[in-house]
Order: structure tokens, then sequence, then C-alpha cells
């Protein structure tokens, strides 16, 4: 008779992550025999929503995916609409969409760091029990966050769901002493996201280095948000509207999100994608910012995205002040609309990774057919292979409690958001 | 100078529009607006989560205004705060409801001095919201009365 040593770890419910998700975990011995990162989160079937309806609609109806990162739903999608209509809104429009998004990542970094990533890597339960020890360091974060959403309210009219942006440009021109004002308030946080930068690459980090394939827009000059290329860490290099002919989206069984593969392999979207393909496009005077980490990018450790996170919270108050020192008020906040019939691609920079649209538009202007790829979902496999690899590394012959903590803390540091996946946690291990 | 807030918290439509409707309201009520004046800052926030301390910040007194699920229709109901924050925490990037938001306030010294909570009740079902003139009239009622004991205790 064998005497076999079999695991079985469920986690039901996955804490502080959006979304109804689990992971089921099955070891036998030191062998992996299954781990599903099972999402249950019902479709929410936005793109049969949006067929129908008018381009002008469209903005409206993605920011509604997700609460946290809407502007990059309006983003890719106002890209592709105009894309189709063959609109070139000029550079005022440019710059504030740009500017739009450096307000969604400081909000959605500085929210991952303090309330997922944080309590992770410091050992509490969430981030209020975590601000009993660090008040100062919460303070910090929420101040930061308040600013991206400031950001958010300056050019949206709020901060949740936007409604500023239209396809063409925008609704209205901010006055310019409410940029001016907000300005000020941005010079003086620099400093500040510079201290969080530091914070960040004082924690101490799993050492865990694991081989992946990192995915990332690519701009001639500048780091990337609203436009590029896309590229990877294993030399593709095409137009957005290539996407699908190198990523294959699939229906797993144990998931209501569809996984993403490129050219049959799981990839890594994100800010650790990001800052290791397109470094040497943060401005010059990143240098000793980035120094100061001690990280050496590009880097294999997954656990260093909460520093990228930092580091591009940092990037995006730089960008903000640039943007904003140059303000003026145009003659016009958009240019003139006339539908076309046609099919239209965008892909921007959200939070968590790339976030690829595609629109098919009749010539009443009306949608035809939409396909919306969030980053959560094309993550989904490289979080499983993440999981693998990160497990093996901590040790099998842990106990439960252990290793249900460093999957979550796994799963966490990729700042998944499930229900913009499901079309997405709970940890089942079994010990067999 | 005291600074007061009242807040009406939660989407905009169907049940969750409660606190919309209340703000809106207490902004056309002439004998609200002629005791408070330009004293209170009356906001209608589409659930800020977190942000929600942003708007506490600095504020003295704050009244806020949310939905309750269950009871009966229109009915209003006064909320402790320590009532709500013995309800589960779950903090996450995107779910931090009022209790979080306040929790966490509480932990960070971050809350005014005073914050009371009311609810209107929006009954079982979560069937759009009808414009309950009785009860905004009521709530407009209780926000008044809070707000000038508050300003003058005598």
């Amino acid at each position: 008779m064998t005497d076999h040593k079999q695991i079985k770890i469920e986690v039901p419910v996955l804490a502080r992550v959006e979304g109804e998700g689990a992971l089921e975990l099955s070891i036998t011995d030191d062998h992996i025999d299954k781990l599903h990162l099972r999402i249950f989160e019902p479709p929410r079937f936005f793109e049969k929503l949006l067929e129908g309806r008018s381009y002008t609609d469209v903005l409206d109806v993605v920011a509604r995916i997700c609460g946290i990162c809407p502007v990059a739903y309006q983003m890719s999608a106002v890209h592709a609409i105009e894309s189709i209509f063959n609109i070139n809104p000029g550079d005022w429009v440019r710059a504030m969409r740009r500017l739009m998004y450096c307000g969604e990542w400081i909000e959605s970094h500085a929210l991952h760091i303090h309330l997922l990533a944080a309590p992770d890597f410091l050992g509490y339960v969430n981030a209020i029990a975590l601000a009993k020890q660090y008040p100062n360091e919460v303070r910090r974060g929420l101040h930061l966050q308040a600013l991206g959403n400031r950001l958010l309210r300056l050019l949206g009219g709020r901060s949740v769901h936007p409604v500023g942006a239209c396809v063409g440009g925008f609704f209205s021109a901010p006055a310019m002493e409410d940029v001016k004002n907000l300005l000020q308030e941005f010079k003086q946080a620099l400093p500040t996201a510079n201290e969080l930068v530091l914070w960040t690459a004082s924690l101490k980090l799993p050492d865990d280095q694991q081989d992946f394939v990192s995915v990332s827009l690519r701009h001639d000059n500048e780091y990337p948000m609203n436009e590029g290329r896309i590229i990877s860490s294993e030399g593709l290099d095409i137009a957005i509207k290539d996407y699908q002919q190198h990523f294959q989206e699939m229906h797993m069984p144990h998931s209501t999100a569809l996984h993403s593969q490129l050219d049959g392999k799981p990839y890594l979207v994100g800010p650790l994608a990001r800052i290791n393909l397109n470094i040497d496009k943060l401005p010059g005077s990143f240098q000793q910012v980035i120094k100061d980490t001690g990280i050496n990018f590009p880097s294999n450790n997954m656990f260093h995205s909460v520093v990228v996170r930092a580091i591009e919270i940092y990037y995006a108050i730089w960008q903000a002040i640039q943007i904003m020192e140059n303000y003026s008020i145009p003659d016009s906040v958009r240019v003139e609309v006339s539908p076309k019939a046609g099919v239209g691609f965008g892909c921007t920079e959200a939070p968590r990774g790339i976030l690829w649209h595609r629109y098919e538009v009749a010539e009443s202007g009306n949608v035809c057919d939409a396909n919306i790829v969030p980053p959560t979902s094309q993550n989904q496999a490289r979080i499983e292979q993440d999981l693998v690899l990160s497990l093996k590394a901590f040790g099998l012959d842990q106990n439960d409690d252990a290793l249900r903590l460093r999957s979550e803390t796994v799963i966490r540091n990729y700042d998944p958001c499930i229900s913009c996946a499901t079309h997405f946690l709970k940890v089942n291990v079994n010990r067999q | 100078m005291t600074y007061i807030a009242i807040i009406g918290i939660g989407s905009p439509h169907g049940v969750d529009q409660v606190g919309w409707q209340a703000i809106d309201f207490l902004k056309k009520d002439h004998t609200f607006q002629s005791l408070v004046g330009n004293a209170v800052r009356l906001l209608a926030l589409d659930r800020p989560g977190m942000a929600l301390l942003d708007y506490l910040a600095g504020v003295d007194y704050a009244i806020l205004i949310d939905a309750v699920e269950g009871g009966a229709s229109g009915s209003i109901v006064e909320i402790k705060i320590e009532q709500l924050l013995k309800n589960t925490i779950t903090l996450s990037s995107h779910h931090a409801g009022v209790a979080e938001a306040l929790a966490m306030g509480g932990t960070l010294n971050a809350l005014p001095q005073k914050i009371e909570i009311l609810g209107i009740e929006t009954g079982e079902n979560a069937a759009p919201y009808p414009s309950d003139r009785r009860s905004l009239k009521q709530l407009a009622q209780l926000v008044f009365d809070h707000v000038r004991s508050y300003v003058d205790p005598q």
C-alpha cells in the first residue's frame, strides 16, 4: 500500500477581491493535480447591450463596466469609434484625455496599494487594521486617491462613471482657475508620491523569480496610456487592429470569464509588464527614483508590481503637472462628428493592463457589433500559471492556512477586477 | 466657522436614488435654505467609497442620507454610526461602502465631530422608488431640526 499525502484546499470566497471568484487547489505529495481560478460572476453582456445603440451612447455604457477604471473603457471606445469616423480631435483633446487617464491611474493604483497589497505584505486582515498601525501611510494613500478623483472630476464632472468625454472631444473645458488650483495640489503631492515609492520598495516582498511574457502598448514618444502598438517581451510588435491574429480568447469550464493566450501561452498585462517594456520611456529625471527602489527592471518578480504601481502614481502626477502647466482653454472642445460605417479598434493602458475594444458601426452611427477584452480576463491564465510556480516555490508542505494566504496574496497582486472580466475568489485546496 | 455637510449617497438610479432625491428636495426647500444659507454644503454622491472621506475633510457636522434596504417603503430611520460599524467590513479596492469609509475615517481620526445617518427604507422590492413627497418632506424637517439644534443648541 502506498502512503500518499493528499491535500485539498478550498478558498470559497476570495476576500478583498472585487467580484465573485474562488480557487480550487488539489495537491498529491509534492505535485499540484488541479489548480483552477474559478470565476462564477454572472456574464454581464455589455457587448450585447451596445448592439443597436448610437455611438453617442457607447461611452456612457462602457463606463458602467467598472467603477474604478471607467476612463480606460471610455478611452479605448472613443479611440475605436473615432478611427471609424476618421476623426482627429487635435492636440488639446489628446492632452486632456491623457490628463484624465493620469487621474484614473492615481486613484486605482492608490487603492490597490493600500487596500489590497500593503495589508498582505504587512500581515493585516484589511486596510482598516493596517491603518491602526500605519495611519500616516494609509492617510497618504487616501490623499493620493482623492487627488486622482479630483482630476477625474475636473474633466469628467464626477469621479465614478465620468460624463465629460465624448466622441470628438469633451463636452466642456475645465475653468482655468480650477486647473490652477489643482496644479498647486499636484505639485505638493509629487514629493508625497516619491515617499510612497520608497515605502513600497521597503516592503518585505517575496523573492519569486518567474519566466513570463510581458505584453503592453508602446508609443514612440511617451510612456503608454492612450495610444501605441502592442508589443511583447518575446518580440511581438503589432498594430492594435491585428490583436486577434495573435491573441486567442477561449472558454474554460471553470470560469465565466474568457481566458486569453498569446500564441498559445499565458501572458502578463499591467503595471509590471508596462514598465518592463517601457522603462526607457520614463523621463530621465526618474532614474534616481527607480534606482532608489533597488529593483533592476525588467523584473521577473511579480511581487514588484506594488512598487511599479507607486512609480506609476509618481509618473502620473508628474505627467499631470506637465499638462496642467501648459493648460489653455481652446476655441473648441470637440470636433464635429459625422458617422461612417466601418470597423475600428481601440487599445489603451488601463491601470490593470491593456484594454482592447473592437466596434463595427453602421452608417447610421449605431453599433452593430462590439468586442471588449479587459485586462483581468487576459491575466487569468497568467494568474493560474503564477499560482502553480509561487506555491511550489513557497512549499507545498506548508499548512493549509499558509497556502491559502499565499494564494490570495498572489491573486490580489494582480489587482483583479472580476466583474470587469466576466464575461471572474473563494479558494478550495484538496490534498489527497 | 463651522462647516456642515449634508450628503445624499447612492446611485442616481432605481431604488438607491432616495439620497439624491432628498438633496434635490432640500435644495428647493425655501424654509431650509433660509435657515442654513451658505453655511451648509448639500451634496449628492454616487457610491463614493473611500472618497467619502475626502468630502468629509474639514467638516464639523455631517448628515448622511442613504437608502436602506427593506422595511416599509418611505419610512425614515436614524442609524447610529456604532450600529453601522457592527456590520461586516468587506473592504476591497472596488467595494467600500459607507460603513467601510466611516470605519476607516474613525481609525484615522478623519471624521467630523458629529455625524448623523438618516436612512430612507425602500421596502423589500428593488422596484424603482417613487418620489414620495411626504417622506421627503418629513426627512427635510428632520434635517432642518438636526441642523437648527446643532447651530443653536438653545
